[in-house]
């Protein structure tokens, strides 16, 4: 699936897929506009956190990646089934989700055509073997 | 007692709502409380330290304050978790001013019985919010938050959380809350104004041990007959207070250790409450034992209740939030260890009897009638 939008930084590239999936922007971002804790973003192979952030800018043909950090226990493996999506750039913006194909597969399979990017509910069942930072109460 | 995908308890049935470090689970018995349906886990992989049962208005609904790394979600189900809402925008922000983000849910409170579309959340960062419309829309309560001391709030080991609120039953202008590290604050206009109420409770981490606010308050419970009676644990000591927390008195008469960190109060003698002392190197139950003890002289002294559970060469951990009571006669008393393990008393705490076990660290135990 893929979708064009126009922009040059990661900040316009995010705000297409905000647009296009609302309910995206709230697990990836704070409520203050920060990346989350332990979530990555990034350009190629860099993280935006160390190029600029959401000014980093974007060139044609370039990735951007979204992935649950490390932190956690999520080995390397399963790190890099576990992206979140990718957004690769043409001429304008597209979103090219997803590094799991058997899951678009699968979704292929239940879903209109329109609608083969998996739900919020999907994408968290795929990400919740890894996606729990360890925290307690004492 | 086979795990069961859903339970469809029945009219008047005993629910228990078990959070964990990596999902829920939900119980239902009858009165009786002899056997137990288990349904999960719900949310499996996310961290949930909140649950609540709204029965208010006909409702028959339960609530789930869940976080993982993409955030953290406040959700209903109006089918005992058959399906939960899974809100596109997280419900609870900080306002942007604020420079705060949610962190976790650690409390949901529904309101009172006359305001059933009334709803709070106690959060880390320390903060209240609360819904006017039942749930759907929440905003923060500013008179606690532009509070002067909030500046002064120190993190606890758990993080810095509002853990702990308590409505009083009949008086609609008066609530309390807890923080860790800040202390027990009351309001007495519905929220507007708040003001510390720790005098005589003791913060042995602090060069003045009694200061105006910073105690670490791990759990504050009270009687619901009568909410001027209130019941603490404290990092380290047991407090009492008659007088809804414009004083405290020290109750830590003849426990193993005033350190732990639940506190519940019995639902019908506002002269008995239990806890779950823990010896403080390991954070465990001293001398290798699960013992909860009951007070039925308002901490005048306190006995242990083991019957039932192992006695040597355990060492378990109750969390703040992991200890309940039902309101059923006689009172049903829970508790969940970090271990997985679920205890239930249907006397009272007298005997006891392993109702789960083998689920992942239990947070939050919240007990209720359908």
């Amino acid at each position: 699936m893929e979708l064009d939008a126009s922009g040059s930084t990661v900040a316009e590239a995010l705000a297409a897929l905000w647009q296009a999936y609302p309910g995206l922007r709230d697990r990836i971002l704070t409520e203050q506009g920060e990346v989350r804790q332990h979530v990555n973003i990034f350009v190629g192979e860099e993280n935006i956190r160390y190029c600029g952030g959401f000014a980093a800018a974007v060139r044609n043909g370039s990735s951007i990646t979204v992935i649950p950090a490390v932190s956690g226990g999520a080995d390397e493996t399963r790190h890099s089934l576990d992206d979140l999506f990718r957004i690769h750039q043409h001429s304008g913006v597209s979103l090219k989700r997803y590094s799991v194909r058997h899951s678009v597969q699968r979704h292929k399979k239940t879903r209109p055509l329109q609608e083969n990017l998996p739900s919020i509910e999907d994408l968290e069942a795929e990400l919740s073997e890894t996606a729990n930072p360890e925290k307690h109460d004492e | 007692m086979e795990p069961k995908t859903f339970v469809n308890p029945k009219k008047s049935a005993a629910l228990l709502l078990v959070g964990t470090m990596k999902g829920a689970f939900i119980l239902s018995s009858d009165r009786d409380r002899e056997r137990w349906e288990v349904s999960g886990p719900h949310f499996p992989g996310r961290i949930v330290y909140a649950l609540a049962y709204d029965r208010r208005a006909g409702r028959q609904r339960l609530w789930a304050g869940t976080s993982n790394f993409f955030g953290t979600l406040l959700h209903s189900s109006d089918d005992f978790g058959r399906t939960w809402t899974n809100p596109d925008s997280a419900p609870i922000k900080f306002p942007e001013d604020t420079g705060q983000s949610l962190k976790q849910i650690w409390q949901i409170t529904p309101g009172r019985e006359q305001e059933p579309n009334k709803m709070y959340c106690g959060v880390e960062p320390s903060a209240l919010f609360e819904s006017n419309d039942g749930g759907q829309s929440w905003s923060l309560v500013r008179g606690l938050f532009d509070h002067p001391h909030r500046a002064k709030w120190q993190p606890g080991g758990g993080g810095m959380c509002l853990h702990t609120v308590l409505l009083d039953p009949a008086n609609a202008m008066r609530m309390h809350v807890a923080v860790s590290t800040g202390g027990v604050y009351r309001t007495d206009d519905g929220g507007q104004s708040w003001q510390s109420r720790n005098q005589g409770l003791t913060a042995e981490f602090l060069p003045d041990k009694h200061p105006e606010f910073g105690q670490c308050v791990h759990k504050v419970d009270q009687h619901p007959w009568r909410p001027e009676r209130l019941y603490l644990q404290n990092h380290g000591g047991l407090f009492r207070s008659d007088n809804a927390g414009d004083s405290w008195q020290d109750i830590g008469n003849g426990v193993p250790s005033d350190f732990g960190f639940s506190m519940v109060a019995h639902p019908h003698d506002p002269d008995t409450a239990f806890v779950f002392p823990l010896e403080r190197e390991m954070r465990v139950g001293p001398e290798g034992k699960v013992r909860v003890y009951r007070t039925k002289d308002a901490g005048g002294s306190w006995e242990p209740l083991g019957s039932g559970m192992p006695q040597q060469d355990a060492y378990e951990t109750v969390l703040r939030d992991g200890m309940a009571a039902d309101a059923l006669a006689p009172a049903g008393i829970y508790f969940g260890t970090r271990s997985g393990k679920l205890y239930a008393s249907r006397d009272e705490g007298v005997n006891w009897r392993q109702i789960l076990d083998r689920v992942p660290a239990i947070t939050c135990v919240k007990a209720a009638s359908v």
